[in-house]
């Protein structure tokens, strides 16, 4: 042990000297390189090279392997970092210290900025002379590594393929594994290489790969099917042979194969849809893609779920099979197409060819004997027939979810596939998961165009609507907004159900309010003959006149008005309160309730409808031409500029309520016009005029409108959907006037120099950073209040605060006013919360510090990433108030642009012994650059809590 | 046959192991000690919390330690062995690019999922806005305060998993039964055994052909609910791997569920509440039979009992219907039938309620004084932190610990001051050291394996001596991140013969009991498994008829060459030599054997051990002579 430690001493120092040269070096080349003096940090390999000699046990060395490990490498000394490791590697005799050595490579290796090619012959040196199994594993991992990372490089790749190749013959699985991977990654895509590559043999990527399908190891088995999908991945074209040869992976014992093989058939079938292949057993041929379904098609009944749900997956994407296959799918019959019977005369022919005769001794010897194959016969040869059958009727939830998914993928591309899996997708509705119910529905939305239901089948789908699940029943909502029924009872049906769930479940409303808007407006002419039982109205008297508020009765109504849209005999059914709560429900609910040709009535609504198409010409121009008009005010004198500004803003607001497309343009607009009339007002301020320490109080109005206009340049920024760059300049552009006008304002009231100093610093750090952060748009703003003040910089610099402020409130003043270009497409967030309603009646009680749950119901318009903005506050009585950050789950998307909020708000007091009003809003969080704060942006409900003592 | 070390916690193990072309990775257990850095997650705003000096809320609940001793993704199958040493699965195969396979018995899975959702669910429903994570760095973390400084190994903390994350984990796992054998890739037999601890949980013996390592993880020779630990089949193992003893090494289970049940009483008697956090699953349902006993008698059966967790309920039911994972008395009860579980009454008669959190039903039915049973027990997350809040001040409430996971001092860190009552009766279940004696003493293995704590007395009693797994030979120890080669050598393999090819075999007896038979074969070798077939006839002449008959491709074989044996005895080679003429024969000895030298014919005769050579000049016909002559003494198979 002693001579061993001398030893390592004397080496120990040897390789630092080496080390002290290897140094110096490279720092010189980098000089020339770049002349200038970078310092080069030799503190890392120096550490990790003294920490290795130190070990002297394998177990040292590994600890301090790990923990280097644990640090990043800059890209310049990785290679150090390398030679160190390889050096240790010659030396070191336990394998797992040599492991953590390969797997550390492999690591460097993928750094960022190095480039790997130099230690490439190092590793590929020592993995000639590695012994343990495991440590070859992990080099070639290594290589891979190294080689995707060159994927440019083919004279390296090749050499890595070859490399693979030798190693193939391993016994242990672990490095066929690897050599397999390595050929997927890297096996040369083109032949034409491979012809210029001399010195290396072309190899066939392909065949080698396909060699290692019949390996005796499973695992090596199915890294063979993987590197063959990678290759496919990368783009190269699979031969056909590779078909039979994954066919007969299908049977194999262990299930990852089988699952990797499916896929495997599946690309394939891809690849050569049209070709050809025998059927065993018989002479017919059939297509590959059909021969391949039915295999697949056979393996949703396999043993193991894992393939079940891959093969079951896979049977939707493939839309080129034939429609007869297809239709099996959901026939539980054996077929016998597969193994057809020949007939007497072919096989009376084949006797002939192959010369046997009947001998003639005993009656019917030449009869024909089917010949089977005891390991080809299956106990239930299925095929294609029945997939779906078996698929849907699974054990597990996963097949029958993937089984599903495939129906509609399928139902979705042909039209008499859908008609005729229709009963099958019903009867999922009734399915023992959540999830699969969601995705049955779903999934018939989506093939609802081109089918109708009869009555048992509306029967099933309706009986889904008591399901306790929120999700469920409003996706069977939107199911029944596309569905088309067939007769009149089915209508009938259909409202008495949603009316039942509207009673016991009141939350659904909205829901169930707008499903009966549709049901109505697709089927006029079977909601015809309901309309006087529905309307409970009598040929001769009058009946009761029900009451307006009752949800059930709006439902009824709701249906009955859309229907009448386009049904101009109906409104003669209607009795006179019907008429009245018409015109009550069509301004209430007008998104409900259309606009009707009514008898004896003034068309109010009507002609705006047909209108708006036209009218919306004008009225983007209109809002184009008063943008103009406001452009051109710097010619004005101030009074005239305001008065322009004032009168805009107010026609511009006006426009956005009218127009409901062009609100969030119109409003992005005024906002901004706003901020520059307050800008003006505050420069129009007597105050300016007077000497400034006399007026210390009134200068107000100017600080007040440099906040306001902070932050309505705030909102511009984050509560606009679709704002663009060229906006945003324009935006931090006024931030920066409002920004210069509070300094100018906090100079001229406050006494003493030492704040003013802080605040021009920072000042002049915005404008800096604002010149950095838009230095691509500042062409555009000529003439502006940055353009000059960026002129002057140098000055400013230099220069006493006051006098910065002298300069800054003479270039506010000639400042030019700013176009600012609309966007395309630009719409306001906002938010409306359902629930809690602000005037419900009873409070919520709760126990003495004990917690109560509130639930929070809001739908938000046009917010992005609303999962990280949108909060929820409580503001308590005393005034306490909570943030609440709602979880990522909580939120749905419903539709592009809109988000559901549902989630639970936990309440909690314990000094409370009375009902009190407690306040719930939704706001938007914003971060501009450093600060983070938040934007009250809607307030909603107010819940009265009363605490039982 | 090496073992991988991937943590040093001696109850919640990992650890990798190579056997025989397969990696087998054992347990996977989640350290959550490291919450307790972390300030509790109150379900509703607190301001006393947020507004402790020298704490902050840091970035949600990151915890586990995993090295990257090894690759993941070359991991086959991971073998779990109770609920608690699950809890990381999702870490481990989502993300690493895992591909194995997960075993492990049904009740595991069932009640390993509820903890997890339980989890999830703690932590989920209140979110953080931000996380930080600089202070992680090195350099930052030196300057924090102590617990912080100390933390190692804080760049591994993760954040708390997802749901998905843990339904995709959880799809990867195979169920099996007790004693039930899993062929590994042909080459490795796995089978779980009872193991006495929890519901459903197992020790495994992994086992070759001709070797054997048994991994005993958290077992109890105790009977409470579980089926009693199967020790019969670890006997005969080369190599036992012991981990999960008892946490609490001096604390007798018994007497600590007596105090706990004292200690109840006493604090529900004079008025006060008591809390009890603890996991969903587990001690939970002893402490339930016991009070369910123990409360008639002591004139508690008006104190309502809550159990509050989000799967309070699936907890409870779930117990009653693994009744094949059951004691015996507990399956008898089965067939009467009755529930196996005293707390299906106590829920019958209203003694018992559980609920899924503290919101909702819970508020209106609360009365006091009341015993609550809710998680977690780190006393960081779950609803018991508000009842922590809202009982503290009293002095006459108590929380009693039960889960010996968690130092109880540092987890009532941030409550303090507190004036509730604190006790602490851990109640650990698994092995303890003269249980662990007596076992090996029966078992037998050749060698044991444990971590490094268990082959010193803990260090706060460091003159027990008897705290200490005592065994001859010494048991190995390991420490976290470390790689233990096992010391035995795999030797023999399992060859299987075909039937017709053993029929054709003709042993002849070389020493009385010792038959020989050549065998030629062709070694055929399928998903790791060997077997001898009859070699291929070669290609029989084919009859005169004219056949259309598909010929196989019979791989060409060599004539075989008989095999040689025997001894050349030297004098007898030299007499025979002489008859057939050759004269002037020399005998050298030498170190292996002789050295036979014909002069006349410039010839020698090498006559070792294991070989024999006939150096001659370019002499064909002298040779072949002599090869006969060799020959003649040798038999032949």
């Amino acid at each position: 042990m002693e001579n061993y430690f001398h030893q390592m001493r004397q080496s120990y120092i040897c390789r630092f000297c080496v080390f002290s040269f290897l140094y110096p070096l490279q720092q010189q080349q980098e000089e020339i390189a770049t002349k200038k003096l970078r310092l080069t940090k030799p503190s890392k390999s120096a550490a990790l090279h003294i920490d290795l000699c130190k070990a002297t046990f394998p177990a040292d060395a590994l600890q301090y392997l790990l923990q280097f490990a644990r640090k990043p490498v800059e890209a310049e000394s990785v290679e150090g970092v390398v030679r160190i490791l390889l050096e240790h590697y010659y030396k070191e005799n336990d394998p797992s210290v040599r492991l953590k050595i390969a797997s550390l490579l492999g690591l460097l290796s993928k750094t960022a900025g190095f480039s790997p090619d130099c230690i490439m012959d190092d590793a590929i040196n020592i993995l000639q002379n590695e012994k343990s199994h495991q440590v070859l594993a992990q080099l070639l991992d290594t290589l891979l590594a190294i080689g995707t990372k060159l994927p440019e490089n083919q004279a390296i790749q090749m050499r890595l393929v070859d490399v693979a190749c030798k190693h193939l013959t391993d016994t242990s699985h672990g490095v066929r594994n690897k050599c397999l991977q390595l050929l997927g990654n890297l096996g040369s895509l083109e032949k034409s290489v491979t012809k210029d590559a001399e010195g290396l043999a072309a190899r066939d990527v392909q065949k080698i790969i396909g060699d290692y399908f019949s390996d005796q190891d499973p695992r090596v088995r199915t890294a063979a099917i993987k590197a063959m999908l990678q290759l496919h991945e990368r783009g190269l074209k699979l031969h056909q042979t590779i078909y039979n040869q994954a066919c007969k992976l299908l049977s194999d014992d262990y299930e990852q194969v089988r699952s990797a093989a499916v896929q495997l058939i599946w690309v394939v079938s891809q690849l050569y849809p049209e070709s050809i292949v025998p059927i065993p057993s018989s002479n017919e041929e059939i297509r590959l893609v059909d021969d391949a379904f039915g295999k697949i098609c056979h393996m949703v009944s396999d043993g193991s779920w894992v393939v079940r749900v891959q093969a079951a997956k896979l049977l939707g994407s493939m839309e080129q099979v034939s429609s007869h296959f297809l239709e099996q799918t959901l026939d539980k019959k054996l077929m016998s197409d597969l193994r057809r019977k020949r007939t007497a005369h072919e096989r009376a022919k084949e006797l002939y060819s192959s010369g046997e005769f009947s001998s003639g001794r005993k009656w019917g010897d030449d009869a024909p004997k089917e010949e089977v194959d005891t390991g080809a016969v299956n106990l239930i040869e299925s095929g294609a027939c029945g997939a779906f059958v078996h698929g849907l009727e699974d054990e597990m939830y996963e097949v029958r979810i993937a089984a599903v998914e495939a129906l509609c993928m399928l139902a979705q591309s042909s039209p008499s596939f859908a008609e005729k899996c229709l009963d099958f997708l019903v009867d999922m509705f009734n399915d023992e998961i959540e999830e699969v119910r969601l995705q049955s529905i779903h999934t018939m939305r989506k093939i609802s165009n081109n089918i109708t239901l009869r009555e048992d089948q509306l029967d099933t789908v309706l009986a889904v609507l008591e399901d306790s699940s929120r999700d469920i029943r409003e996706a069977l909502h939107e199911l029944l907004c596309c569905t088309n029924v067939s007769t009149k009872e089915g209508i009938h049906l259909a409202l008495v159900e949603l009316l039942k769930n509207l009673t016991k479940y009141p939350t659904d409303r909205d829901s169930i309010w707008k499903c009966l808007k549709f049901l109505g407006s697709r089927h006029p002419t079977l909601v015809l003959p309901l309309v006087p039982e529905l309307l409970s109205t009598h040929p001769f008297f009058d009946t009761a006149e029900p009451d307006m508020d009752d949800p059930a009765y709006i439902a009824v109504l709701v249906l009955i008005f859309n229907a009448a849209k386009t049904c101009p005999t109906m409104p003669a059914l209607f009795s006179d309160h019907t008429f009245r709560h018409y015109a009550y429900l069509r301004d209430s609910l007008s998104h409900l309730v259309p606009a009707l040709r009514l008898p004896g009535r003034k068309l109010v609504s009507s002609a705006v409808s047909p209108s708006i198409i036209s009218q919306e010409d004008p009225s983007q121009q209109f809002l184009q031409q008063s943008l103009e008009r406001v452009y051109s005010l710097q010619h004005l004198d101030p009074q005239g500029a305001q008065e322009l500004l004032e009168f805009t803003i107010r026609d511009l607001q006006r426009l956005g309520e009218l127009q409901s497309e062009l609100a969030g343009v119109a409003d992005f607009s005024a906002t901004y016009l706003r901020c520059q009339l307050l800008l003006i007002k505050a420069l129009q301020e007597k105050l300016w005029n007077v000497a400034a320490p006399l007026y210390l109080k009134q200068s107000d109005l100017a600080s007040a409108a440099a906040k306001q206009i902070m932050e309505e340049t705030y909102k511009m920024e984050f509560m606009y959907s679709g704002v663009e760059n060229k906006q945003v300049v324009i935006i931090h552009h006024m931030r920066l006037q409002a920004k210069a006008l509070q300094l100018i304002v906090t100079a001229r009231t406050t006494r003493g120099l030492d704040p003013l100093f802080g605040m021009c610093e920072k000042f002049l750090q915005e404008v800096d950073f604002f010149q950095r952060y838009f230095i691509a748009d500042l062409p555009h703003l000529q003439d502006s209040f940055v353009d000059k003040l960026l002129d002057l910089m140098p000055r400013l610099m230099t220069s006493k605060p006051a006098e910065v402020v002298k300069i800054l409130q003479t270039m506010l003043r000639q400042s030019a006013f700013l176009h600012l270009p609309l966007p395309e497409q630009i719409h306001k967030a906002s938010a409306t919360i359902i629930e809690p309603a602000g005037e419900s009646d009873n409070p919520l009680r709760f126990t003495s510090g004990l917690v109560v749950a509130l639930d929070v119901d809001a739908t938000l318009e046009h917010v992005q990433d609303p999962q990280n903005t949108v909060k929820v506050q409580v503001l308590y009585p005393d005034g306490q108030a909570q943030m609440i950050h709602p979880k990522p789950a909580d939120f749905r998307n419903p539709g592009p642009g809109r988000h559901r909020l549902i989630t639970q708000v936990y309440l909690s007091h314990t000094a409370w012994t009375e009902a009190c009003q407690v306040e719930v809003r939704l706001l938007l969080a914003y971060n501009s650059s450093a600060r983070i704060p938040k934007c009250p942006w809607m307030e909603g409900g107010e819940v009265s809590p009363q605490d039982v003592p | 046959l090496k073992m991988y070390c991937l943590s040093g916690h001696p109850t919640l193990p990992c650890n990798v192991l190579k056997f025989k072309s397969t990696t087998i990775m054992l347990d996977c257990g989640l350290d959550m000690t490291s919450t307790l850095n972390f300030l509790p997650l109150p379900l509703v705003q607190s301001p006393r919390l947020s507004s402790l000096p020298g704490w902050s809320l840091k970035d949600g609940n990151a915890f586990l330690d995993k090295t990257e001793l090894i690759d993941l993704s070359t991991v086959d199958v991971i073998l779990i062995s109770n609920y608690h040493c699950m809890m990381a699965l999702p870490y481990i195969t989502e993300h690493t690019g895992f591909t194995g396979t997960v075993y492990a018995t049904e009740p595991t899975v069932q009640i390993g999922r509820l903890l997890m959702e339980e989890l999830v669910n703690f932590i989920e429903r209140v979110p953080k806005a931000q996380s930080a994570s600089l202070w992680k760095n090195k350099d930052i973390q030196r300057l924090l305060p102590s617990p912080l400084k100390d933390a190692v190994e804080v760049s591994t903390w993760r954040r708390c998993y997802t749901m998905q994350e843990v339904n995709s984990a959880l799809s990867k796992i195979q169920l099996v039964g007790y004693s039930q054998k899993i062929e590994l890739f042909g080459a490795v037999q796995v089978t779980p055994l009872s193991s006495g601890y929890a519901l459903g949980s197992s020790n495994w013996i992994i086992q070759s052909h001709y070797e054997k390592v048994s991994y005993v993880s958290g077992s109890s020779l105790l009977t409470t609910h579980p089926q009693p630990m199967d020790q019969a089949s670890l006997k005969n193992s080369d190599v036992l791997v012991l981990t999960g003893l008892t946490q609490i090494p001096t604390a007798n289970p018994d007497g600590m569920v007596g105090e706990f049940c004292s200690n109840l009483a006493l604090t529900v008697r004079n008025g006060g509440n008591v809390l009890v956090p603890c996991y969903p699953s587990g001690v939970i349902y002893d402490l339930l039979e016991c009070l369910y006993q123990y409360i008639d008698s002591a004139g508690l059966s008006s104190v309502p009992l809550y159990f509050i967790s989000p799967v309070a309920n699936s907890s409870l039911e779930f117990s009653q219907i693994f009744a094949e994972w059951l004691c015996h008395n507990k399956q008898s009860k089965v067939y009467l039938p009755e529930p196996p579980f005293p707390h299906a009454e106590l829920i019958q008669t209203n003694k018992l309620k559980h609920y899924p959190s503290i919101h909702g039903d819970f508020s209106n039915d609360f009365r006091q004084p009341c015993v609550v049973f809710t998680g977690h027990p780190s006393l960081r997350f779950g609803d018991v932190v508000h009842f922590m809040e809202l009982w503290g001040k009293s002095s006459l409430n108590t929380v009693i610990f039960t889960e010996p996971d968690f130092s109880y001092l540092e987890a009532l860190a941030p409550y303090q001051p507190l004036a509730m009552k604190c006790i602490y009766c851990p109640i650990d279940t698994r092995l303890n050291f003269i249980q662990v004696s007596k076992l090996l003493k029966e078992v037998q293995p050749l060698h044991v394996v444990c971590p490094e704590q268990y082959t010193q007395p803990p260090p706060a009693q460091s003159h027990r001596m008897d705290l200490m797994i005592d065994c001859q030979p010494p048991a190995m120890s390991y420490r976290r991140a470390e790689v233990l080669a096992l010391p035995f050598k795999r030797r023999y393999e399992k060859i299987e013969i075909m039937p017709e090819l053993a029929d054709s075999l003709v042993p002849m007896e070389i020493k009385p009991g010792i038959s020989l038979a050549t065998v030629s074969a062709v070694l055929h070798t399928k998903d790791n498994k060997h077997l001898l077939q009859p070699p291929p006839r070669p290609a029989q002449p084919t009859s005169g008829k004219k056949r259309k008959r598909v010929s196989d491709d019979v791989p060409d074989c060599k004539v075989l060459k008989p095999l040689l044996s025997g001894s050349i005895p030297v004098e007898q080679f030299v007499q025979t030599l002489e008859k057939h003429g050759f004269s002037d024969i020399k005998v050298e000895d030498t170190a292996k054997g002789h050295i036979v030298l014909l002069q006349e014919a410039e010839t020698l005769i090498q006559i070792e051990e294991d070989s024999t050579h006939i150096i001659c000049d370019n002499d064909e016909m002298l040779r072949v002579r002599l090869r006969d002559l060799v020959l003649k003494f040798l038999q032949k198979f």
